[in-house]
């Protein structure tokens, strides 16, 4: 029954979780229904401003933004907080001696949480456009589910920690996160981009994914070369990130 | 056995992150000078503290603010990494840094035991097995499914208290924890910490709190500037520290004083008296100003009913009949009690009134005398004090504990130098005295009065009913009798003066509410003024019977025996 028994971080994991989830919709009536409805509000606009108005020649354009959207959500809402998870929890880190990546783990978590809870919304629309979900999803949503879990803990593990140091990181998040979105082929395919900027867009560790997401979601196809290299990314960001953390963890409890 | 907690060597600094904490922006364009302050402000918490508690030990950490405390049990909690040397703990620690350290106001109290719990360190199946033990200690009732918002501060404490002793740790580690709660709970917690003590955990304890630190602890260290001052038998390391917080002397003079702290601990070996006359401090190290701020910083609690500013300053008015002049100034107007040279102190349990009378230059030096034993001494024949030396003779809480008053006022009165003083401050009224129905119901109007007129939220019904509770508890226990003790005075001194500041009613609603008391809020201060003057009008109609009083008496000069 130790500190550091599988069962011990298990339920750790869960229960930091549960608050989480608990704290989130406190107060609120609609709960999980506004972590779909931010998403589907997105997409609305974007068909909009880009079918409607800009002909985009995409097909299925609704659903080819919902399942890049919802991914993304996830991966946003995650780093959002972040940034403020540590701070958040300042009482906890002060005062009581556990391992603190755990907060982290637990707000990835309950992001991930809603996004699965989200896939139903998916399927409706895939049913709407006259598709159905495919087989190979009881495979592939593990595993990018996975992989999306690793980066997504390599980038919250390292704002986390600085933003303790430099509040500024914040901020500089959100604007970094605005660029991210339109550097990865979300509203757009990754066909569209020129080939001299290919390189480019394909460099940013999230494309991959998520245009491997939008290819499972949509078509019902999992590339493992893509794959292989998702996980290659993920494996990268967040060796960067928990050494970042690893250095600065022990100043926790006195800049808090 | 191994040491339950080594500290070896342990240096621990913090830079002042101020500088980054306030922007990027600013640590950017200043950066070598953000650079080069990083390097240079540090503030050194601990100056390489070596020592050991070992398994099974109630161990006190006692300094002034800043000097360290927290530190050290952050450092043991696991929380802060030391810069150089090692802190070693053996078992499964609980830590009661702060109350309500590890909840969540949005989570219910169930929920937050269940996060408190995995947080330090059990597994859900283990926390599922103690939550009813947990929820029965903590007394809340239903309150355990509510929002942690809508608990007040004594409920807090109750939850976190409650939790942090039922994980069964092997060490557990409390900072100022009891300070907080009511009179009731408090004594529980003190029942549950001996629990603790009997079957062997470990407890660390950090607190102004000297009577519960001398209570409780089997070892105190007094730590000072990040180093320790003296570690060793708590009465002995209290008094020390208390005699230096007291004379105000800079940092050669501490080191001067602990040597001769151990040095009399030798020499005094009986450990009745602890004789600091001889120490020869100058008279000028004394501070000059008698209006030294000691109500915010004045560490040591003296006495239960005295301990807050606002009461303290009506017991002065009603004493002094006049807000502007201090009770010690007072002293000295009305009865010429200033400049003495020595004093002795007697009390039930370390109160360290004391110092206030040497801070405002009543006495310059004072001997205490607080240990059970040689208090039941006092009324005998002969006892050690009969000296004929000292100017003040000072009496808190005392009176009612001395088996032969008559015997000890003799002794008293040997004691003294013709012309001294003896000032006791005591709970006035018939020997085990029951409360009125007539003054609980008066208690309990002003109770609900107070939680109606303040923004706190809280269940009144409920306190309505503690308030009988608390006052079932004050009941039985002994009061000196006026009509004993001021004749008794009247035969052995001159000049004997009686003033009654304040009664049973105060007394209740005081050590209740004591601690919600918000100084700067005017309703709050205005409702205490108001509870302490309707008391004052009741003694002066002889409705209440027990009453705090303060009596002077003065020797004679001249007397012929």
């Amino acid at each position: 029954m130790g500190k550091t028994s599988l069962e011990y971080y298990k339920d750790l994991v869960v229960v930091l979780t549960q608050k989480e989830l608990k704290v989130r919709y406190k107060r609120s009536f609609l709960g999980y229904l506004w972590s779909i409805a931010n998403p589907l509000a997105l997409a609305l606009v974007f068909f909009v401003a880009f079918k409607i108005f800009m002909k985009i020649p995409i097909e299925n354009y609704t659903l080819f933004l919902i399942a890049g959207l919802f991914p993304w959500q996830w991966f946003l809402n995650s780093v959002n907080s972040s940034a403020m998870v540590l701070i958040g929890n300042a009482t906890l880190i002060k005062k009581m001696h556990f391992r603190h990546d755990v907060l982290i783990v637990a707000t990835i978590l309950n992001d991930m949480l809603h996004f699965i809870l989200s896939i139903p919304v998916i399927i409706l629309f895939l049913f709407i456009y006259g598709m159905k979900p495919s087989a190979v999803w009881f495979v592939g949503i593990p595993v990018l589910l996975i992989i999306q879990f690793i980066i997504t803990m390599g980038f919250s593990l390292a704002i986390s920690a600085i933003n303790l140091f430099f509040r500024d990181i914040e901020r500089i998040v959100f604007i970094f996160t605005s660029l991210m979105f339109y550097m990865t082929p979300i509203i757009y395919s990754e066909e569209m981009v020129p080939s001299e900027y290919k390189t480019l867009i394909l460099s940013n560790p999230l494309s991959i994914l998520l245009i491997s997401w939008r290819n499972l979601l949509m078509h019902g196809v999992l590339d493992v070369k893509d794959s292989a290299l998702a996980f290659i990314y993920s494996v990268i960001v967040f060796t960067i990130g928990y050494l970042i953390y690893r250095r600065l963890k022990w100043r926790f409890a006195e800049v808090l | 056995m191994a040491p339950a907690v080594t500290f070896n060597d342990v240096y621990k600094e913090y830079p002042f992150y101020q500088h980054i904490t306030a922007g990027f922006k600013s640590f950017l364009f200043h950066l070598p000078r953000s650079i080069a302050s990083l390097k240079k402000t540090k503030f050194i918490a601990l100056k390489g503290i070596s020592f050991k508690v070992e398994q099974g030990e109630v161990f006190g950490i006692i300094g002034r603010n800043g000097s360290g405390k927290s530190t050290i049990l952050g450092l043991t909690a696991g929380v802060m990494k030391p810069d150089k040397g090692s802190v070693k703990t053996q078992g499964k620690i609980s830590s009661l840094l702060e109350l309500g350290a590890g909840f969540h106001p949005d989570l219910s109290g169930i929920e937050n035991i269940m996060l408190n719990g995995i947080l330090s360190g059990n597994t859900r199946a283990e926390m599922m097995k103690k939550m009813e033990q947990i929820i029965e200690f903590s007394e809340l009732g239903d309150f355990v499914y509510q929002p942690l918002r809508t608990y007040s501060s004594g409920m807090h404490a109750r939850l976190g208290f409650s939790v942090a002793v039922h994980i069964d740790p092997e060490i557990l580690l409390v900072d100022e924890a009891l300070a907080v709660g009511d009179l009731e709970f408090k004594e529980k917690c003190t029942r549950k910490m001996k629990e603790f003590m009997e079957s062997g955990a470990t407890i660390i304890i950090v607190s102004h709190d000297m009577p519960a630190i001398a209570e409780l602890c089997s070892r105190v260290a007094w730590i000072d500037n990040g180093t320790i001052m003296t570690i060793g038998e708590p009465r002995e390391v209290i008094k020390a520290y208390l005699h230096h917080l007291g004379l105000g002397v800079d940092f050669d003079e501490k080191e001067k004083l602990v040597n001769e702290t151990e040095a009399e601990s030798i020499s005094d070996a009986g450990g009745m008296l602890y004789d600091s006359v001889d120490r020869e401090e100058p008279v000028s190290e004394l501070p000059d100003s008698p209006l030294v701020d000691m109500h915010s910083n004045f560490p040591v609690k003296p006495l239960s009913w005295w301990d807050s500013p606002i009461i303290m300053h009506q017991c002065e008015t009603f004493i002094t009949g006049d807000p502007e002049i201090s009770f010690y100034a007072y002293l000295e107007k009305e009865y010429s009690i200033a400049g003495l040279q020595k004093g002795l102190g007697i009390c039930n349990k370390l109160k360290g009134i004391e110092h206030n009378f040497m801070q405002y230059n009543t006495c310059t030096s004072f001997d205490i005398i607080d240990d059970p034993d040689a208090i039941a001494d006092l009324s005998q024949d002969d006892p050690k004090f009969k000296n004929n030396h000292y100017d003040l003779l000072l009496c808190v809480d005392l009176l009612s504990h001395i088996r032969n008053l008559d015997i000890f006022l003799r002794n008293a009165k040997d004691a003294l130098r013709d012309g001294g003083f003896i000032i006791a401050l005591e709970y006035i009224g018939p020997a085990y005295f029951q409360w009125t129905e007539q003054e609980i119901s008066i208690a309990d109007m002003l109770y609900k009065a107070f939680n109606n007129h303040s923004d706190l939220s809280a269940n009144s019904d409920q306190q309505s009913a503690n308030i009988s509770a608390l006052s079932n508890e004050r009941s039985g226990e002994t009061a000196v009798s006026s009509d004993i003790v001021i004749p008794l005075l009247q035969k052995l001194f001159d000049s004997v003066a009686v003033k009654y500041f304040g009664g049973p009613l105060y007394d209740l609603i005081l050590n209740k509410i004591l601690r919600r008391v918000d100084q700067e809020n005017e309703k709050d201060v205005m409702l205490i003024k108001t509870i302490m003057q309707c008391e004052q009008i009741l003694i002066g109609k002889g409705i209440l019977e027990n009453h705090y009083a303060m009596i002077i008496g003065k020797k004679r000069v001249t007397h012929i025996e």
